[in-house]
């Protein structure tokens, strides 16, 4: 049998437009460099997965440009060396970009009260989208309720904020939090060397990033841990927090689940040390440990706060790995 | 300075090279995978294509039980949310007396509980299921003009049988039509003169889509294959008049005038075209219902090895099995203890066993008639209707996935339907619609011992008729509606709108809400009141 797939004939590539300043700079003899950047980025013709109207396609969800997006924002590094003498030297070295992004429009429908493009399928809902593109928001901003808690600050199942004011709470309600995309990016890097030791690390940050807790929203309720058949499915404990039953389906899209996923991470350490020459000066010998993903700070409760697009579902989780190396050159 | 100067026209030269040839290599057509222009170049690609649209009914896309669904959103499941029946089967049956099920899946519950939401992924799956043959349908007749079939070079007897496909795809857009307009009311409205990645299609009332159905289906009805002449499954005019005939009974509903007279016409027209009913009622859902069946009029054929998946029958079988059942007696290799009836079925028959009225099927060892918990499958007697065994009760060749069609349209409806044309006003012969339902009762009792009289043919009769007739083969939404017994609460089932006694809801559920994936994708859609 043959099928037709879905396709575009309009698509067309993204476009970026870049205006930077910047300035280098390096003092005491470049002992400390670094730069400053200020840009703007204007992104044409986004490309994104849309649904399709029902008729015109030979499949719900394709492949369109989607729209405008404006980046704004700073970079900044420096890069130091604190000491250098003969049997120590320390590196130090940070930087971070501050961004800031906003949709400026969208192609669908120069209709200003078009509430956007939802997508980002979410498990155990019905269907339900819980991203949204809008005009004037954040590029992939949560469309959640709002969470009604009580005087003790638990969440009150299935009461949201009725926030047209119309009496009923309705898709109409839903509003746009946050989003997965960090305002604030740093790295920072470290090294020491004294003597035959020496020990370097590489750390990450990132600040303002959410996170959509799916792993929460479709198995931390009653309803999926106690199975309707008559068996018990795993459930994660979030249950006991949030009390939820699970019954109807707004809960998925409550913003209770949209959880502050901004974090450290230590993505490697490394410690060397080295024996010197061996047999006569035929051979060196060189010991490391190195351990990857170290560890995270980060109040996220999930496995890890750190996935593209802010939908927590099943995340396959990031191992940490130790490293014992020892090295012999001839 | 020469060589400079060199040295520049040439690097200019190699890049304005490189440019050109960029330009003209970008043009490419692809060389992995086939194109629309080699599909509709042959008629073995015209024949290809019309399996598809037909097949598109019995499965759930184009790598068997999963891996490539015909239609996907975010959060669906290709078993589940992509099948054809299956979500239309919910849609019709789940929501009335004749079936209740014990998932819990969100948005399953909402149908028997007439609560369903925007946002409810089965109806996504039939919406979108409808709308894509519709499509499909498009794209064939846009392949399939005389110009075109001649510009490729096909003629003669070839391009003849292309022709005989038109009327046929214009069949199965016209059914697909009929069932958006009956779930959904006034659906998107996309026709061979639209184009792919065209403007949002404009929303049309169920009146203009009536119209439409109406005047395709009176136009294919002379240029289709006589009935009963086509390959089985393949739409014939019988398929033409049958919807015909389902459309005029219910055009009171739909379009607020009465067409009564036209559903007897139409539905006579079947009658007289040579068809008769099977001798026994429990051969009409098994396994080789597809062999030596004269009532069948157009199904959605289903075959264990080569329409896997788990939708369709496979779902029907597989989903009532449940408690002391053994999955075995029915063909299969399994159960998933989904759907049961409710008493209000139960109790249309006069004796349940199936000793009197052989149409009741029903499995009772474990069950009890009541439903206390909906979420118990031995509350509410299970349904035996459909087994994927042979009419000797040998089991099918393959127990994972059933044989057993769908009767689309068979015969009994049709003696229903001009039985209800008469009974509602009708021009009908009075003695041809009472032999007609006594017909059905002949087969149902093995005799004339359940035979009725004239005065016994009410409205009251005829929708208890159907559903004794008709049961779990998804016409019953339809059919409360048009009795108007479905949302009101002058007639009540267990867990009618949820509650354990039934309960009335408001009258906008008749109606299913339009998917909010398509409402928020099409800027053109009204949602439907009430939602």
């Amino acid at each position: 049998m043959y099928r037709p797939a879905a396709y575009n004939d309009k698509l067309t590539w993204e476009q970026t437009a870049t205006t930077n300043i910047a300035l280098d700079f390096g003092l005491f003899n470049n002992r400390i460099s670094g730069s400053v950047d200020f840009y703007l980025k204007k992104t044409s013709d986004l490309l994104n997965d849309v649904n399709q109207s029902a008729g015109t396609n030979f499949a719900p969800i394709a492949l369109a440009n989607v729209g405008n997006m404006e980046n704004k924002g700073v970079e900044f590094n420096i890069n130091t060396q604190i000491v250098r003498k003969k049997d120590l030297s320390v590196d130090f070295g940070f930087n971070a970009t501050y961004n800031r992004n906003r949709i400026t429009k969208l192609t669908f429908s120069e209709d200003p009260n078009y509430e956007g493009q939802r997508f980002g399928g979410i498990s155990g809902g019905t269907g339900s989208s819980i991203l949204i593109n809008s005009v004037g928001y954040n590029r992939g901003a949560f469309f959640v309720y709002k969470q009604v808690y009580d005087a003790n600050g638990k969440p009150i199942d299935n009461l949201f904020e009725d926030i047209n004011r119309d009496g009923v709470i309705t898709e109409k309600d839903l509003y746009r939090y946050k989003s997965g995309n960090p305002d604030v990016f740093m790295g920072f890097t470290g090294n020491v060397d004294y003597k035959r030791f020496n020990l370097g690390f590489i750390a990450r940050a990132s600040l303002g990033n959410y996170m959509y807790n799916n792993v929460h929203s479709s198995t931390g309720i009653q309803r999926n841990i106690i199975n309707p058949l008559n068996y018990l499915s795993n459930g994660s404990s979030n249950v006991l927090e949030s009390g939820f039953t699970g019954s109807g389906q707004r809960f998925f899209q409550s913003d209770y689940y949209v959880q502050n996923a901004s974090f450290l991470r230590m993505d490697n350490i490394n410690i060397g040390y080295n024996i010197g020459k061996l047999f006569n000066d035929k051979a060196t010998l060189r010991a490391n440990a190195n351990v990857q993903n170290a560890f995270v700070i980060t109040k996220y409760k999930g496995a890890d706060p750190e996935i593209n697009n802010g939908i927590d579902n099943n995340f396959y989780p990031r191992p940490r790995t130790y490293v014992l190396g020892v090295n012999l050159d001839f | 300075m020469k060589n400079i100067i060199f040295k520049i026209a040439t690097v200019g030269l190699m890049l304005g090279t490189a440019l050109i040839s960029c330009t003209k290599d970008l043009d490419l057509k692809p060389t992995n995978d086939v194109t629309s222009e080699v599909v509709y170049s042959t008629p073995l690609g015209f024949k290809q294509s019309l399996a598809k649209i037909y097949g598109s009914n019995a499965l759930t896309g184009n790598a068997g039980q999963a891996g490539a669904p015909d239609v996907f959103y975010p959060g669906s499941d290709e078993g589940q949310n992509a099948d054809f029946f299956r979500t239309f089967w919910n849609a019709q049956e789940l929501s009335t007396d004749e079936a209740i099920t014990s998932w819990g899946d969100p948005g399953l519950p909402d149908f028997h509980n007439l609560n369903t939401s925007p946002a409810n992924l089965f109806l996504h799956g039939v919406y979108y299921k409808s709308l894509y043959q519709v499509t499909l349908v498009n794209e064939f007749l846009r392949q399939a003009t005389d110009e075109k079939l001649s510009s490729k070079g096909i003629s003669g007897a070839d391009a003849d049988a292309i022709r005989k496909y038109r009327p046929e795809v214009r069949f199965l857009r016209a059914f697909q039509y009929w069932v958006l307009i009956d779930l959904f009311g006034n659906p998107p409205f996309v026709t061979e003169e639209s184009v792919i990645g065209g403007p949002n299609p404009p929303q049309k009332t169920r009146k203009e889509v009536f119209g439409y159905i109406e005047s395709e289906l009176k136009d294919i009805e002379t240029t289709l294959a006589a009935p009963r002449t086509n390959e089985y499954g393949r739409a014939d005019q019988a398929a033409a008049w049958a919807l015909l005939a389902r459309l005029y009974l219910n055009a009171e509903e739909y379009i607020d005038t009465a067409k009564y007279t036209e559903a007897a016409l139409y539905a006579k027209k079947v009658i007289d075209a040579g068809y008769s009913l099977l001798p026994d009622y429990r051969h009409l859902l098994l396994a080789d219902n597809h062999l030596n069946n004269p009532e069948f009029i157009w199904t959605i054929n289903y075959d264990g090895a080569k329409t896997q998946g788990f939708g369709g029958t496979t779902f029907l079988i597989k989903g009532g099995i449940g408690g002391d059942m053994v999955s075995s007696a029915s063909g299969i290799n399994e159960g998933w203890s989904g759907h049961r009836s409710t008493k209000a079925l139960v109790n249309k028959f006069a004796d349940p066993s199936g000793a009197t009225d052989r149409r009741a099927q029903f499995f009772t060892g474990g069950q009890q008639l009541e439903i206390d918990t909906v979420s118990s499958f031995r509350d509410g007697y299970a349904v035996t209707k459909y087994r994927n065994v042979t009419k000797s009760g040998a089991p099918s060749p393959n127990t994972q996935f059933s044989d057993v069609d769908v009767p689309v349209f068979r015969l009994a409806e049709m003696y229903l339907i001009y039985a209800e044309a008469f009974k509602r006003g009708g021009t009908a012969d009075a003695n041809l619609a009472l032999s007609y339902l006594n017909k059905l009762r002949e087969r149902a009792y093995g005799n004339t011992s359940g035979n009725i009289v004239a005065s016994d043919i009410t409205l009251d009769y005829i929708i208890d008729e159907r559903a004794r007739e008709l049961y779990w083969e998804g016409h019953r939404r339809t059919d409360l509606v048009r009795f108007k017994r479905f949302t009101e609460g002058t007639y009540l089932w267990p867990w009618k709108g949820g509650v354990a006694s039934g309960t009335g809801v408001s009258n906008t559920r008749k109606l299913y809400p339009i998917p909010s994936a398509d409402m928020n994708a099409n800027r053109n859609l009204v949602q439907n009141p009430g939602y």
